[in-house]
């Protein structure tokens, strides 16, 4: 049995669906479009239900890639039946797609979710009422609590096997032109007043789908065209200007009849608190204090938080390279052969896992934890006018807070944004929050060079990453007057109230689900480049070894931008992953044959200034390590978001070139007031 | 009277709604249509929060420039 589960963003759709399908869920992509499609299942009563999580959306007239694949799927797909999850507390503006969907099937199941916060504030809702009138089983729930699921499996037979003709929408005037278009309309599952509804409309999209489905030439016959025209034009005469609008109002209305109807507000006040806790998040300096205090704490978590599960697992990593060394000699594989093994792929592989799995673990939850509550779109809120400025909108900050775990991450997340045009700005410039991966890096040259104490480090590196946000914002104006010329989109954005986190879940699925992530990413990515690698730092042309070759071409330029041969070249090769840089440097430095941690801060100090280093050389590198090109999991990703090959190159030559120049600029300032 | 002179908690109608066709449909869908009760709940320069529909939706000022509401 297929079922198809829709709703509005923010119902919790989510925390319904795998209520339904416990941990029985695989992710994949909508086919033809780049969507994320979550599939779970779940046997009942010996029957398999397939549960298809569709992405949220406010009405059946799509505005962006995700909305389509909902509309798609509601008008054309053969599916078994639909679960419609709601809003209790926002019932009357989840009956727009409520209605909009009853009308093309009768196949549906309404959820109305989230009564416990309903009942908090006082909202009374007659559910046998509301049944009635939509004469489809309506059900209450608290997903958080699992309260009502089995209800919906139970009731899911009523719908499937049912023959009831589907909930009319009463289109009032407008009844007699739909029926004088009617009888061109062949017969099919959809209700032919849809059909004919679309036609004045001139929905091309959705002709075409619908002429895809059925064989049929709606869309297309000049003489339907005509008598649209005509029928239009009749209604013209009546005074209504615009069609779109009318009918919209039309069902507004029939859903404001209804909720007068089946719901009580018993406190006038029941938003009092959300309003008082948005007085501070989003005032002008409360609210950017409490975001910069919040970036602040995270990091400072992440960063401390990290350290212990870094350090063990590298230990035990290493333990285990002893085992694999010894056993792939006493099998005889050639030395050379395991030398290229343990010490080339697997350190570079377990040097990755160790020291960005812990991060991770500990970012993402936090984040997810902050996402539940409901805080994150006012950051949104906060930031839209300064993203305005720059062409694009306040949900980039969105994308760049998830780029601080990953910036893999941040680019996926860009789907947010409907404008394909600030999609692009956002991907191409969220490599310029520094992620999981360069904090080690970034923390580690601070408290050698310029302040000891992490929790002063910390703040040094918030320092370090505004300055990164505020090139990102200048070069998304650069690119929004430039290349990616355009009119700024219109924003609109929900602020829903806010919910109290299910911390336990929220942690056990985002730690799962990272590292998964991390673990996969480890395997593809650092395992050729730890060959690689040791190819470099083992071949020698002559006397001296490749990686020596490179870093002494490259010393040159790398001195005009305040770095050297061997950190430009740990970035270069840190292109699979930006956590193996600093191990690469104390390679090229000491000259050996394998990546190697020195095991305290003092030595590493000690390693790189005698290598050269100045304070300036650290903050040319930590710069650098903002601004530079995106590591290639990262790459890859945006290749597969955009789909050009163009997009991914600027992608990668943008922030090189921003971090060149500046860079350069910054050496000329720091050398001549004498650092 | 305009939408966007509408003070705080300062609750009205809208009387009718003219945008672009992008916007409107937009903020149709998200609930701004004729008859509606809208109030704003927070204002920022460019941009506010208005509670419609039991729901707290922001816009950009400038998207809701045509937008009247019943005096």
């Amino acid at each position: 049995m297929r079922i198809g589960l829709v709703g509005n963003p923010n119902v919790g759709k989510s925390t319904i669906f795998n209520s339904l399908t416990g941990s029985h869920v695989h992710t994949g992509n909508w086919p033809g479009k780049t969507v994320e499609k979550c599939v779970g299942y779940k046997i009942y009563n010996g029957v398999r239900y397939e549960i298809e999580d569709l992405p949220g959306t406010y009405s059946l007239s799509s505005h962006s890639k995700e909305e389509e694949v909902t509309r798609d799927y509601v008008y054309f797909e053969d599916y078994d039946a639909l679960i419609i999850v709601c809003d209790a507390c926002a019932l009357e503006r989840n009956l727009n797609l409520v209605l909009s969907i009853l009308e093309i099937t009768s196949k549906a199941i309404i959820c109305v979710n989230l009564v416990d916060e309903a009942k908090r504030k006082k909202i009374k809702i007659d559910f046998n009422k509301l049944e009635d009138i939509l004469k489809v089983p309506v059900i209450p729930t608290t997903a958080r609590s699992k309260k009502g699921i089995c209800d919906i499996f139970k009731r899911l037979n009523e719908v499937i096997y049912s023959k009831n003709r589907p909930f009319k929408i009463d289109y009032d005037f407008l009844e007699e032109y739909l029926n004088k278009l009617n009888i061109y309309i062949p017969n099919t599952n959809i209700d032919k007043d849809i059909i004919s509804l679309h036609l004045l409309l001139k929905d091309c999209m959705f002709l075409n789908s619908f002429d895809y489905k059925y064989s049929s030439n709606i869309s297309r016959n000049l003489y339907l065209k005509e008598k649209v025209d005509n029928v239009l034009g009749e209604i013209k005469s009546k005074g209504v200007d615009d069609l779109e609008v009318l009918v919209k109002e039309i069902v507004s209305n029939q859903c404001m009849k209804i909720a007068l109807e089946t719901v009580k507000y018993e406190n006038k006040n029941c938003d009092y608190r959300d309003r008082k806790i948005d007085r501070f998040l989003t005032g002008r300096v409360t609210g950017s204090i409490i975001m910069l205090l919040l970036l602040i704490i995270v990091l400072w978590i992440t960063i401390v938080g990290a350290n212990y599960p870094s350090d063990f697992l590298y230990s035990l990593f290493f333990k285990f390279e002893k085992v694999l060394y010894n056993f792939l000699t006493f099998v005889h594989v050639p030395s050379i052969v395991v030398d290229a093994l343990v010490n080339g792929v697997y350190r570079v592989l377990s040097w990755v896992v160790a020291v960005m799995l812990p991060p991770m673990a500990i970012f993402f939850p936090l984040f997810t934890i902050l996402e539940d509550l409901g805080y994150l779109p006012r950051i949104a809120f906060n930031l839209d006018g300064i993203y305005e400025k720059c062409g694009s909108c306040g949900k980039q900050a969105l994308t760049m807070v998830e780029g601080f775990g990953c910036n893999a991450v941040g680019v996926t997340g860009a789907r947010i944004i409907d404008s394909p045009r600030e999609r692009l700005i956002s991907i191409l410039t969220n490599v310029f929050i520094p992620c999981n991966g360069r904090f080690p890096l970034l923390i580690s040259l601070i408290t050698m060079f310029l302040i000891e104490s992490t929790l002063f480090g910390t703040v040094i590196l918030t320092l370090f990453i505004l300055f990164g946000i505020f090139i990102t914002f200048i070069i998304s104006k650069l690119l929004s007057t430039t290349i990616l010329k355009g009119v700024p989109s219109s924003f609109t954005l929900e602020l829903p109230p806010f919910r109290r986190p299910q911390v336990g879940k929220v942690i056990v699925r985002s730690i799962f689900d990272r590292t998964l992530f991390v673990l996969k990413r480890a395997v593809l990515v650092s395992m050729p480049a730890g060959l690689i690698i040791w190819v470099f730092a083992n071949i020698k042309v002559g006397d001296v070894t490749l990686l020596k070759m490179f870093s002494n071409y490259l010393n040159p330029f790398a001195n005009l931008i305040g770095l050297d041969g061997v950190i430009l070249m740990a970035f270069i090769l840190g292109f699979p992953a930006n956590e193996i840089v600093i191990p690469i440097m104390i390679m090229g430095y000491m000259s050996l044959g394998k990546i190697t941690d020195l095991n305290s801060i003092v030595e590493l100090k000690k390693l790189f200034v005698e290598s050269g280093w100045t304070i300036s050389t650290a903050i040319c590198t930590m710069i650098f390590s903002i601004m530079h090109f995106p590591c290639m999991t990262t790459l890859l990703t945006i290749k597969k978001e955009t789909g050009s090959k163009m997009w991914t190159f600027l992608s990668f030559l943008i922030p090189t070139l921003t971090g060149i120049i500046i860079c350069f600029i910054l050496n000329i300032l720091l050398k001549s007031i004498g650092i | 009277m305009k939408l966007n002179d509408l003070k705080l908690n300062d609750e009205k109608t809208i009387k009718c709604l003219k945008a672009s066709d992008d916007i409107k449909r937009r903020l149709m869908d998200i609930g701004f249509t004729k008859g509606v009760k809208v109030k704003p709940v927070i204002i920022k320069k460019n941009i506010r929060a208005y509670m419609i529909k039991n729901t707290v939706i922001s816009v950009r000022c400038v998207d809701t420039l045509d937008i009247e509401v019943e005096v």
